[in-house]
């Protein structure tokens, strides 16, 4: 069976990540930016995963429970503020949530 | 058992937050007040109970699975107690402000605990896996406590800016976590150090470096440092008013202290040795910028709330010019570690920063929240005692004595230029320079409170036994900290010079818990082929923007 080096993970991690700030940062839907989030942070745990691996340790793969757990709770407090966003806006829209400027 | 107790300060504020949570099921509607009461007693038995047991010789935890992911000592003792200090004060303020408001519940106390927790653990982990809960644990309550206000849109839009901008940092700050873990193979920062500094050529400079950028990216952003300052007046200005001291004077502490933590502790790497590129200038640039645009924007402000939020802007940056001028170790020769002034500081600015904010939380009615430099006008004659308070927490803001703004200030700028003085010296003026030009948008909010007549409606204030004793405390510790400050700097000296995780710690700790020196020997770090290239992105401050507004 063929290895595939650590390297080529790494680069597909960064891309994911990078993949996932782009769309955080130019995405006006507050939904498709959370999922942004999401991208990036799947981005940093194949990162860890394939460090993990190549390092035989098994803490890194433990880390990633606990980063996918707090992922998950962040995600509930983005879908809550997104509720009360449409709640005053009737969307979800980010360009909507720019009463303050300056 | 004394491992329990040895941590007993987190479980205590967890404990009153869980604590406050099952009181206001009990309370009824429009009681909820005595629960700040409640928060504040136990963040005062955590408080003591930090100082009984942190505040000596490192505490050495018995459990393994403690003893390696964090480390209890006058770092985590001093901040700790800023952090608690701010906390409390904010409690208070809620107390009557809340309601007022039309927030009526006790969920503001409990998050409130919970975010207390979390900047606890962030300051006292070494391990990285337990720093990045200790931080999602402060911010995701933050984030909340930000849209607190429902009625309000603004709230909800300050909780939002703050989500985003705090997601977006912890990604970053977990991609420098994954890159470090990647060159070295481990996850605690005193074996990440000392694998740095003993295997040179183990460990993959590209990413050290990448690790390097992308957590002090992290951090600047929760420090509010320009250029990732955007989201901080916007979440200000739109958060409850409490809220707001609470993020200005805690969170900013605890950021701080992970940031020198961190930063420094790795910059001793052999990595960034030789190249063109090194954390310090990394530091230095931020603070320069901060300082520079936080006071220049600050001037053309017109809200009270956002000319405080570029205040906490500048202050950030002479903050990070005193992390930057490192000083030598007493304990240890060679080591350079964090300048002491830095914990004395973030101790006066939270004060003070806590006191002004506290003010404008005693003030407005019936949920409506303006906090335009007009609508202060005649504060001084109508409420003395409240203008006399919102006086010195300005002043000590801005610097002036006798206050412990200017003894803080004072004291960082004389060892910022102890540290090197010839090569310092232009950056200390600049320093001053900033303050001065600071002290113009200070004076104009003292100018209003004072001088100028109401023109519509005077201002009111609400009547509140707790927001006065809040502001009672703020103001007695601001004069206190700028009069009798001797014992405070000893207690700063004491923390800055436990804040850079150095060998020796590690070794007396892995002699106290034998079990984890099991370390796999394979510890080689990684080399990525050469020529392969990994694209770092660093963040831009105009890609930035794009997304708030």
């Amino acid at each position: 069976m063929m290895d595939v080096p650590v390297s080529w993970y790494l680069i597909l991690a960064v891309t994911l990540f990078g993949i996932g700030t782009v769309g955080v940062l130019t995405r006006r839907n507050l939904l498709v930016v959370l999922m942004s989030l999401e991208i990036m942070l799947n981005g940093v745990n194949l990162a860890i995963l394939a460090f993990a691996r190549h390092h035989g340790d098994a803490q890194g793969q433990a880390a990633v429970f606990i980063v996918m757990a707090v992922a998950a709770a962040e995600v509930a407090v983005g879908l809550a503020l997104a509720i009360a966003l449409f709640r005053h806006e009737g969307s979800v829209d980010l360009d909507r949530a720019t009463r303050m400027k300056g | 058992m004394s491992d329990l107790l040895s941590i007993s300060p987190l479980l205590v504020t967890a404990f009153t937050g869980m604590l406050v949570m099952a009181l206001d099921l009990l309370a009824g509607q429009g009681r909820k007040a005595f629960l700040s009461w409640v928060t504040v007693a136990g963040f005062a038995v955590a408080g003591i109970l930090a100082y009984v047991l942190w505040s000596g010789d490192p505490v050495v935890l018995q459990r393994p699975f403690l003893a390696n992911v964090m480390l209890l000592d006058a770092h985590g003792w001093f901040f700790s107690e800023v952090v608690l200090l701010a906390g409390a004060l904010a409690a208070l303020l809620a107390a009557d402000h809340m309601p007022e408001q039309g927030i009526d519940g006790g969920e503001t106390y409990a998050l409130l605990s919970f975010s207390v927790t979390g900047a606890i653990l962030l300051m006292v982990a070494t391990d990285l896996v337990t720093l990045f809960l200790g931080l999602e644990i402060m911010s995701l309550a933050l984030y909340v406590m930000a849209a607190g206000k429902r009625s309000s849109p603004f709230s909800a839009e300050a909780g939002i800016k703050y989500f985003l901008l705090g997601g977006v940092a912890s990604a970053f700050l977990l991609m420098g976590m994954a890159f470090l873990y990647g060159a070295t193979g481990k996850l605690n920062l005193v074996d990440i150090a000392r694998f740095l500094a003993n295997h040179p050529e183990g460990a993959d400079p590209l990413l050290v470096q990448g690790a390097m950028i992308l957590l002090v990216v992290a951090m600047a952003f929760k420090v509010a440092a320009v250029p990732f300052h955007f989201w901080t007046p916007d979440v200000y200005e739109g958060a409850p008013t409490p809220v707001t001291a609470f993020m200005a004077g805690a969170v900013k502490a605890a950021a701080f202290a992970v940031l020198a933590r961190l930063v420094l502790t790795l910059a001793r790497a052999p990595a960034f040795q030789g190249t063109a590129f090194s954390p310090a200038d990394l530091l230095l640039g931020l603070a320069v910028v901060s300082m520079v645009v936080g006071n220049l924007l600050g001037i053309v402000q017109t809200n009270v709330k956002r000319i405080l939020a570029y205040s906490s802007i500048a202050h950030a940056g002479y903050l990070l010019l005193g992390v930057w001028a490192t000083q030598a170790s007493v304990s240890e020769t060679g080591v350079q570690t964090l300048n002491d002034s830095v914990p004395f500081y973030l101790l006066a600015y939270a004060v003070s920063t806590v006191g002004a904010f506290g003010v404008l939380a005693l003030l407005g009615r019936s949920g409506e929240e303006d906090m335009s430099l007009s609508r202060i006008a005649g504060l001084g004659r109508r409420h003395p005692v409240l203008g006399v308070a919102l006086l010195v927490a300005v002043l000590s803001l801005a610097g002036l004595p006798p206050l412990g703004g200017f003894m803080a200030k004072f004291n960082l700028f004389r060892q910022v230029l102890a540290a090197d003085p010839a090569g310092n010296l232009p950056w200390v003026i600049l320093a001053v320079v900033m303050s001065v030009v600071g002290l113009y948008y200070y004076l104009r909010i003292v100018l209003y409170a004072f001088f100028r007549e109401p023109e519509g409606q005077p201002v009111v204030a609400i009547s509140s036994a707790a927001g006065s004793v809040a502001l009672a405390v703020t103001v007695a510790l601001a004069l206190f900290l700028g009069i009798a400050p001797a014992k405070f700097l000893d207690a700063s000296r004491m923390a800055s010079q436990a804040t850079v995780l150095t060998g020796s710690i590690a070794a007396s700790r892995a002699g106290a818990a034998p079990v984890q020196t099991a370390t796999p020997p394979a510890a080689a770090g990684i080399q990525l082929k050469p020529g392969v290239q990994i694209p770092v992105r660093t963040f831009n401050s105009k890609e930035g923007r794009g997304n708030l507004h």
